[in-house]
């Protein structure tokens, strides 16, 4: 019931940072709210919360992308990443092959400070789990997941921006044998244009 | 229907108007002696000439014989061989001179010489009446007798089937294994079991011919030889000649002459073999003579038959005996009969005695029926000639065949002669059930090549002895159950003929064996197979004593009496042991239960080829795996979260499974 409310509450949030301030076009907005929108390539180092997805795939790259659309404080994101990695049974030390793609979006806050703008913000994922082997086969489950966001955005000139990030995500399955949680913390830079 | 006793009555009457009113019946023509002289001169007259065989004098005959049969039919050296030939070369040399005295005494009357034969003082002649009375008159003639038609032996007639029962019975259940019953009987199969096939030896069957291509040949030699005169004597043989040898020589007719296939039937009991079908000598081959030509409706009583001359038969006992040397031959069959006798018939049938005389003194028996005519004391000839082996048909209960003519003094011994299932000449395939003493006979003629195999060089005379002192004796109503006449009982007489002991010593806690250990006694020079049967656990390690050596089984050869000794080794169990672990991914997981182990000290000297590893529930053991010796481990994959029992056990290059280490796999 509380991940249900939790999940109503952040899809509700990312809709009022999407939709615009009623009577303000882009040209019109007022200060300190004026919209903005930006794509982010992003790349990321993943460190896994679940023990058991460190012993088999250990910690690895991430890669994705962001669309931010929104005003000057409040805006909302959506973000695909992908992470693959291959690793090792644990007494067997054959080959195992995993990846995650996640879907993720919500909305977040910022902090207009001249060139620097922190942020921070919250959202919903689905997260499409697959893993195969040759001994055991495949297991894959997809299930909606929870993630937050802090970072800050350095603007390079009027277009483009850098920014940096820390995502925390959680996702619980169970695909095949173990409950397993397929989340964790997300160290990450992108480098985007701004519109 | 006709019961027991009227049978017996009716052979009594038959036999006491054959010796009372039909003096041909009894006693044949032969000159010399006052009854026959009579009857030859009016044949002679009545058709202008008659057949005779003549008996004449052959200097020093007696030695010459001698010196000829002491080369019986048995393994040679060349240098017996060359002996041998020169025996024989004198015998048939000194009789052919003789011969020519004869025939030149004949000169200026009317004869014609058809049968010469090689090794007996015999010649056949077709004469005039002025020739034979010249015959009677010469001083170098010691008798003539008629040159005889001898009929192929009637079929048993009555209420059960002749042995042409018409009934194939390669698809009747019910009648296809007698042949197989009857040597189990006899003791056949005894013999067979202890190495006594009849292998390297022949069989010679003086017959209608045979069908050599049928299945129970198949392997076999068969030696062909055609002796037949032919009705008008101008050659019954399939070349158009008195004489053939070789293949195709003993070809028989076709089927619309009746018993055409006679000999085939008479061949396959004798030493027939295909599959579980076996004659008595089943690794025995053949000498096919074919003595029988086609005889007209007249002479055969109504329809066209097959029949003999004397001569035939004569020409053919001599052939085998030609053969001796370069053959093993262990008996004649002759199923076949001519006149009813009271009693022995020697003086009777001088040529045909002086021919299986001559067989016999080289080893050779010749084993005849005594004829299907239900007669009591009275038997056919050639069957009462006292040194044939005359055989009588018994049945499968040991009584004897209701058809089977019977005499104590003459008949040697019984053999199975009712529903005897042998091979017929109508395809290779096909198979028929015959009653008749000719049945019998070739059971008789095959147990010699058994006993002859036992013991190569025993005489005539010592086998028949010993097979009328064990056989089972069987009585007959014709004198009220008072004198049996003995059953052919191979494996009995072979035992009385010489035993050995083997003692068989096993230790029974790790194994057994077969024959089961202790002392068991069988026939000298029998191949006895014994098989080594370890226990559970228990690798047999070899033999020791009188035989040495790991063969499984061996075939002991009873050449005295022996001690062996089946040795065990038990093969420990490897010490194991056993655990479960987890692989895992990041959303599965399996269980691995690992077996380890090395294989005992205590197997030092075994040779361990594998390990067997099986999965254990309760009493049930479920075979996994068989791994290589030099492998130590095992591991089974998804086994489970529970706990699992194994067993790992050695195997030996023998093929032997050890005791079982039994571990139990589960987690820590």
């Amino acid at each position: 019931m509380f991940k249900k409310k939790l999940v109503l509450m952040i899809l509700a949030a990312a809709a009022i940072a999407l939709v615009p301030p009623s009577g303000l076009t882009a040209g019109d907005a007022a200060p300190g709210n004026k919209p903005f929108s930006m794509v982010l390539l992003r790349a990321g180092y993943f460190l896994a919360s679940d023990a058991a997805y460190k012993d088999v795939y250990e910690n690895g790259p991430v890669f994705g992308g962001e669309v931010r659309v929104g005003g000057q404080s409040l805006a909302g994101w959506v973000e695909g990443s992908y992470r693959s990695a291959t690793g090792k049974m644990t007494y067997t030390e054959e080959e195992t092959k995993m990846s995650v793609l996640a879907f993720e979006g919500g909305a977040l806050y910022r902090f207009e400070a001249g060139m620097i703008s922190p942020y921070f913000g919250a959202g919903l994922g689905m997260y499409m789990f697959k893993e195969s082997n040759e001994p055991m086969g495949e297991a894959k489950q997809s299930k909606l997941g929870f993630c937050g966001i802090g970072g800050v955005s350095v603007g390079l000139g009027s277009s483009f921006i850098l920014d940096a990030r820390l995502k925390y995500s959680t996702c619980s399955m169970k695909p095949a044998d173990f409950d397993i949680n397929v989340g964790g913390l997300t160290l990450g830079i992108g480098l985007g244009m701004k519109f | 229907m006709p019961s027991g006793k009227s049978r017996a009555k009716a052979a009594f009457w038959l036999a006491f108007f054959a010796l009372t009113v039909s003096p041909r019946a009894i006693s044949a023509p032969s000159m010399k002696s006052a009854a026959g002289a009579g009857l030859l001169r009016e044949k002679a007259w009545t058709a202008g000439r008659a057949q005779v065989i003549v008996h004449f004098s052959v200097p020093e005959i007696e030695r010459l014989t001698a010196a000829s049969a002491q080369f019986g039919s048995f393994d040679e050296t060349p240098e017996r061989a060359f002996e041998r030939s020169l025996a024989d070369a004198a015998l048939a040399k000194t009789i052919e001179y003789a011969s020519w005295k004869i025939t030149a005494e004949l000169q200026g009357t009317e004869y014609e010489v058809v049968s010469r034969f090689d090794y007996i003082p015999f010649l056949t002649l077709r004469v005039s009446p002025n020739a034979l009375a010249v015959l009677e008159n010469s001083p170098d003639v010691l008798g003539i007798e008629e040159d005889r038609v001898q009929k192929l032996i009637d079929p048993p007639e009555g209420e059960e089937k002749d042995w042409t029962g018409e009934r194939p019975i390669s698809d009747d259940p019910r009648v296809f294994p007698m042949l197989d019953d009857s040597a189990s009987l006899i003791g056949a199969s005894a013999a067979w079991d202890w190495g006594f096939t009849g292998a390297g030896w022949y069989v010679a069957v003086l017959d209608t011919g045979i069908r050599k291509t049928h299945e129970m040949f198949a392997g076999k030699t068969i030696l062909e030889a055609c002796r037949a005169l032919g009705e008008d004597g101008t050659g019954g043989c399939p070349n158009g000649q008195a004489v053939m040898n070789g293949p195709g020589s003993a070809v028989h007719y076709s089927s619309d002459i009746k018993g055409y296939d006679h000999g085939t039937h008479v061949s396959g009991i004798a030493a027939g073999r295909s599959g579980v079908r076996a004659g008595i000598a089943k690794d025995a081959d053949l000498i096919a003579v074919k003595v029988f030509s086609r005889f007209s409706a007249g002479i055969c009583g109504g329809e066209p038959c097959v029949a003999a001359y004397d001569s035939d038969i004569l020409a053919g006992l001599n052939y085998v005996y030609s053969l001796r040397g370069a053959h093993k031959i262990a008996s004649v069959n002759m199923s076949l009969s001519q006149l009813f006798f009271q009693g022995f018939c020697d003086s009777d049938a001088p040529a045909m005695k002086s021919a299986i005389d001559l067989l016999r003194s080289a080893g050779i028996a010749t084993a005849v029926a005594t004829g299907n005519n239900a007669l009591c004391g009275i038997i056919t000839s050639p069957a009462c000639i006292s040194t044939s082996i005359a055989v009588g048909s018994s049945t499968k209960s040991d009584g004897r065949s209701w058809f089977s003519n019977w005499d104590a003094a003459a008949q040697r011994l019984f053999a199975p002669g009712s529903s005897i299932t042998s091979a017929t000449g109508g395809s290779d395939t096909e198979y028929r059930a015959g009653n008749g003493t000719s049945m019998a006979t070739p059971h008789v003629a095959g147990a010699w090549a058994l006993l002859r195999q036992m013991l190569p060089g025993a005489s005539v005379t010592t086998l028949l002895n010993a097979l009328r002192e064990t056989g089972t004796p069987i009585s007959s109503a014709c004198d009220s159950y008072v004198i049996p006449i003995p059953r052919l009982q191979i494996d009995k007489a072979m035992l009385s003929l010489g035993a050995r002991s083997l003692t068989i010593e096993s230790e029974n806690e790790r194994g057994t064996t077969s024959p089961a250990p202790g002392t068991h006694q069988y026939p000298i020079n029998a191949g006895i197979q014994v098989t080594a049967m370890p226990a559970a656990c228990v690798q047999f390690n070899g033999w020791t004593g009188d035989e040495t050596g790991t063969a499984n089984p061996i075939t002991v050869t009873m050449t005295r009496d022996k001690t062996i000794r089946a040795d065990f080794r038990y093969i420990h169990a490897p010490t194991a042991s056993a655990k479960k672990v987890l692989n895992r991914s990041f959303s599965q997981a399996e269980h691995i239960d690992i077996l380890t182990w090395r294989n005992s000290a205590d197997n030092t000297g075994l040779t361990i080829a594998s390990f067997k590893i099986y999965a254990v529930s309760g009493s049930t053991s479920t075979p996994l795996a068989t791994v290589n010796a030099d492998q130590t481990a095992y591991s089974r994959r998804n086994a489970g979260e529970a706990a699992t029992r194994y067993a790992v056990a050695a195997v030996t290059s023998a093929g032997r499974e050890g005791a079982p280490a039994l571990v139990t796999a589960e987690l820590d």
